[in-house]
């Protein structure tokens, strides 16, 4: 049972996830100006239902926290406090500490320190939010928990009279039985109410049934079934709780006549009932047991003979709403997406098997295109299963940019853009460390304080604009600051001084920016918490790298920095042109080869002694052997080779030597990451259908290293 | 044949918990995520007792039970508020609505098996 | 074919292997499967102790010369050269050993802190252990054999980028 429970619990922190991102947007709405009744009724829904939930899971601090703020937006939502933005910042405020309870709450991190926030928000409700800077409140000492049972609502108990008593004010005797008259109205019945319940409650406790008084019973024919006529006496033992009588009558109570007191005579299996019952219009009937029930039975029997049937509930014909717009959702165990990605994976792979072994002549056949649609339709719906809105990797990043804001002392506004292009939840749940580096970085090195800002003109609070796009089968996301630019000098000195590159090093503007990314480097002249020591840039890119993507830096001085990162779409299934390069097999990615030649004599020309060139119709490509990149050996000489032209999108061309070309697959790609690291030049591996490894080769990385920037160390 | 309730709230953390209790104390469950579907599944299932919160999108606890009282059907099926308020405007707001009687979050489930012995018989 | 420590409070289960003339041991747990040498798919740009890559089920699991690794000539192949697969911090990885020699259990407190090894980097060495042996003749040998018990930990594959970097 406590395995349900826990599975249970993870879905309530599920929902809290869903439910702070609610409050958080509706937040950012309020703070930009939007105080519209709809979002600030959004804002208390999902806090409310946080705090609902942590208390049906036993979270006591998050639940006491939740408490007092739901209660500020429960007075902003009905108009009693303004949603003022001093208001909004103090909400905002607590709304951060939420989250770190609800952190706390999974045992992800310590308690958070909350006093500070409760007293504000305590004033607030105290102040009704004017902003009069009075003292803060000295903090409560507990928030108030709504306390599981406060159900005796509009009941009052008679207080208990004393004179009875032999001592003077001496507590009735713990075995005093009590007496409890129960008379309901009308409304008591109207709501489905079954008072015969009520008494059969009150019995299960010990009680019975003393007396009923059927005086007001009016003849058949006056009798309204909906009506309530009847009046019961019961005696309750002394030891039943009066608090468990009193909830018996609950919801019955303000509707009802309900006495509960202590019987001041002798144990007697009839008690008398006190005088004082007078008021409330009762007159005892002492009937004996057997009498009463008869008596019941007479009255019910007549009442049901002569009315009609109530409650038969009648059927309409309703249609199922037809075309209903609600979304149906499910939820899915990521384990059984992934199983079932890994055999659409198989699926693909044995297809392009099956369609190698055929002659050519049954390739032809409508039934191997027809079963390649359909792979390629299941395929592709199985990882549009995978495909969430990057809103969820965004979701951080404003708490992050409050954060930072109050570290470096520097205002930043943020821009999203493009928060529901959807990407491969694998992709979503890597770029998230990726990405606060690059803010990070952005906010501390890349916007200068509002002092510098100004003396250069621009708006003094500084602007990071996030953004996600995509564009054919890649996604590009780019975090885009408008502060000071890279300062070139500085890191080619830096990478000088670290021995990443050689003093006499020709560097174009976009090599110098990419140093940043090299390993080992921080132009940071004091090690900053905020953003490590560089390392956090190195890091991006083999992250970004991993999954098959890059990373490109833009900047220009004085005005700004953009940082993107160029992922795949789709990071599983991979079209691969199969070669062989000295002896092993390697997949280039489809998508990225031009053409095929088979050099001529003379086609390829040696400009240097370590570059060649080939000459395609008048264009001069760069070459690359098996040996330069890999370190294989490689005799053979060039015109016994093929020349593959491969194209890195907007940076350049390069033609690979291969030894032949085997085939055209689709293949699923095996991170490196899973077992080893990233590797520069690699962009996975894939089993072939053999059971033998393929390397995929990245063409970036290829094509960038035909660049004469040789940095040391294993970077290619 | 055992008794069949109607639970309907938001939260799915909520629904399971009731579910897994309810049960255990020998009902039969179905649910529905807010006031909306709750009401299409009122007249689907035909339960003998509806449990439902106040807070929800779209049709709130107290429109439902409206809702529900309007069909005169359903005049005699037991309602039951789920919630964790306990204010006595909101308590009177769901009598005059029609509900039969109101449990508070969080509920032990014997407090829970209690009430609803009382309005369900 | 376990051979038990007379005193052993079976705390653990090792297997231990030969690697250049040493005797060494991992714990059993850190153990995926042991298998036949077969060449592995040679990476490029990685230190010259990851011989490269091999699928073990589906799984892409580098490979690593072990006394490579360890800073010795590498080992020659041979008929019962094997590669145990084990768990490394959530990772697969092989290593390439002479011949697996045998699963003991010991005693935790038999356990004694490693030496000054010099020709093994420190912190690869968890600690020894003396095992008794099993000869071929089928007795005992008493006097047994000193097990370095390796620190798998230490032998994380992703530990070598801080050094080369």
């Amino acid at each position: 049972m406590s395995d349900e429970f826990d599975d249970i619990q993870a879905i309530f922190f599920e929902e809290c996830a869903e439910g702070l991102t609610t409050a958080e947007q509706g937040l950012s709405a309020m703070q930009a100006g939007d105080v519209s009744a709809e979002v600030i009724a959004g804002v208390f829904r999902a806090v409310h239902s946080i705090k609902g939930g942590a208390g049906a899971f036993g979270h006591a601090d998050l639940t006491a926290f939740a408490h007092k703020f739901e209660n500020v937006l429960d007075e902003v939502r009905g108009g009693k406090i303004p949603p003022s933005p001093g208001v909004v910042k103090v909400m905002l405020s607590a709304f951060d500490i939420l989250t770190d309870h609800v952190e706390s709450a999974k045992g992800l991190a310590p308690r958070p320190a909350d006093q500070a926030a409760l007293a504000t928000l305590e004033q607030v409700l105290a102040n009704k939010g004017a902003d009069d800077g009075g003292p803060v409140a000295a903090p409560a000492a507990a928030a108030e928990v709504p306390a599981g049972e406060a159900d005796a609502f509009g009941f009052v108990p008679m207080a208990v009279s004393l004179d009875d008593f032999d001592a003077p004010a001496e507590l009735p005797a713990a075995d005093a039985a009590w007496i409890v008259t129960f008379k309901p109205s009308r409304a008591a019945l109207a709501n489905a109410g079954e008072p015969l319940l009520i008494i059969r409650e009150l019995e299960s406790l010990g009680g019975e049934v003393v007396a009923v008084d059927t005086s007001t019973v009016p003849p058949l024919r006056d009798l309204d079934p909906e009506d309530a006529y009847l009046t019961w006496t019961l005696r309750v033992p002394g030891e039943v709780a009066e608090g468990d009588i009193n909830d018996c009558f609950d919801f019955v109570a303000p509707d009802s006549i309900v006495e509960v007191r202590r019987d001041e005579a002798a144990a007697a299996p009839l008690a008398e009932a006190a005088p004082a019952a007078d008021e409330f219009g009762f007159v005892p009937v002492s009937a004996g047991i057997e009498d009463f029930a008869a008596e019941m039975q007479r009255v019910v029997e007549t009442i049901a003979a002569a009315s009609p049937a109530i409650g038969s509930v009648e059927t309409p014909a309703i249609a199922p709403k037809a075309g209903s717009e609600a979304q149906q959702t499910i939820r899915v165990d990521l384990g059984k997406l992934d199983l079932l990605l890994n055999l659409v994976g198989e699926l693909v792979i044995r297809n392009s098997i099956l369609a190698d072994r055929l002659s050519p002549a049954d390739r032809q056949r409508v039934e191997l295109p027809e079963l390649a649609r359909l792979t390629r339709q299941i395929q592709d719906n199985v990882m549009s299963l995978r495909a969430q809105p990057i809103k969820q990797a965004f979701s951080r990043v404003p708490r992050m940019l409050r954060d930072l804001s109050v570290e470096t002392g520097k205002q930043i506004l943020l821009e999203t853009v493009g928060e529901t292009t959807e990407v491969d939840k694998g992709v979503i749940e890597k770029i998230g460390d990726p990405l606060t580096h690059m803010i990070r970085n952005a906010a501390d090195h890349g916007l200068e304080s509002a002092e510098e800002r100004i003396a250069a003109g621009k708006n003094p609070a500084g602007t990071i604009k996030l953004s996600a796009e995509q564009r054919g089968a890649r996604i590009f996301v780019r975090v885009q600051d408008d502060g000071r630019g890279i300062n070139r000098e500085k890191v080619r000195a830096k990478a000088v001084e670290r021995g990443i590159i050689s003093g006499d090093a020709q560097l174009s503007n976009e090599e110098i920016d990419q140093l940043i990314c090299a390993p080992g480097f921080s132009t940071a002249d004091t090690i900053s918490n905020i953003s490590g020591r560089g390392v956090g840039m190195d890091v991006v890119r083999s992250n970004v790298e991993a999954l098959g993507g890059r990373v490109e830096i833009h900047s220009v001085p004085g005005e700004g920095t953009t940082f993107t990162m160029i992922l795949p779409l789709t990071l599983a299934i991979l079209d691969g042109m199969i070669v062989r390069l000295a002896g092993q097999r390697f997949v280039l990615p489809l998508a990225h080869v031009l053409e095929t030649v088979q050099p001529e004599p003379g086609q390829v020309k040696r400009t240097s002694p370590d570059s060649e060139v080939i000459d395609m119709r008048g264009e001069y490509v760069p070459v690359k052997r098996a040996t330069e990149i890999f370190g294989l050996n490689d005799d053979r000489a060039i015109e016994d080779s093929l020349v593959v032209i491969v194209e890195n999108e907007g940076s350049g061309k390069v033609g690979l030597v291969v030894d032949t070309i085997d085939d055209r697959r689709e293949v699923v790609i095996k991170s490196l990451d899973q077992n080893l690291h990233p590797i520069r030049g690699l962009g996975g591996a894939t089993i072939l259908g053999d059971g033998s490894i393929a390397l995929i080769l990245d063409i970036e990385a290829l094509v960038a290293s035909t660049n004469r920037f040789t940095p040391k160390g294993l970077a290619a | 044949m055992s008794k069949l309730i109607l639970t309907v709230d938001d939260s799915a953390s909520m629904r399971m918990l009731l579910k897994t209790s309810l049960t255990a104390q020998g009902f039969r469950i179905e649910s529905a995520n807010d006031g909306e579907h709750g009401l299409e599944r009122m007249h689907e299932v035909q339960p003998d007792l509806l449990i439902t919160d106040i807070n929800m999108p779209k049709m709130d606890g107290f429109e439902l039970i409206e809702a529900v009282r309007a069909v005169s059907g359903f005049r005699g099926t037991p309602i039951l508020v789920l919630s964790t308020e306990f204010s006595d405007e909101k308590k009177a707001r769901a009598r005059e609505a029609g509900a039969t009687g109101w449990i508070t979050k969080p509920f032990e489930a014997t407090k829970l098996g209690a009430a609803i012995r009382r309005v369900c018989p | 074919m376990t051979t038990t420590n007379d005193n052993a409070g079976t705390d653990r289960k090792i297997v231990t292997f030969s690697l250049a003339q040493q005797t060494f041991g991992i714990d059993m747990r850190a153990l995926i499967e042991i298998r036949e040498w077969d060449e592995p798919t040679p990476l490029p740009n990685v230190p010259g102790f990851i011989k490269g890559v091999t699928n073990l089920r589906g799984n892409v699991v580098p490979v690593v010369g072990l006394a490579e690794r360890l800073g010795w000539e590498p080992s020659a192949i041979h008929a019962r050269s094997c590669i145990l697969v084990v768990h490394i911090a959530g990772k697969q990885a092989g290593f390439l050993v002479d011949e697996v020699n045998d699963i003991v259990a010991i005693g935790e407190t038999e356990i004694q802190p490693a030496p000054e090894v010099e020709t093994i980097e420190p912190s690869v060495i968890a600690g020894l252990v003396r095992i008794a042996t099993r000869q071929k003749d089928g007795t005992r040998d008493e006097k047994g054999t000193m097990v370095l018990l390796l620190d798998l930990d230490a032998l994380s594959l992703t530990k070598h980028l801080d050094i080369a970097a």
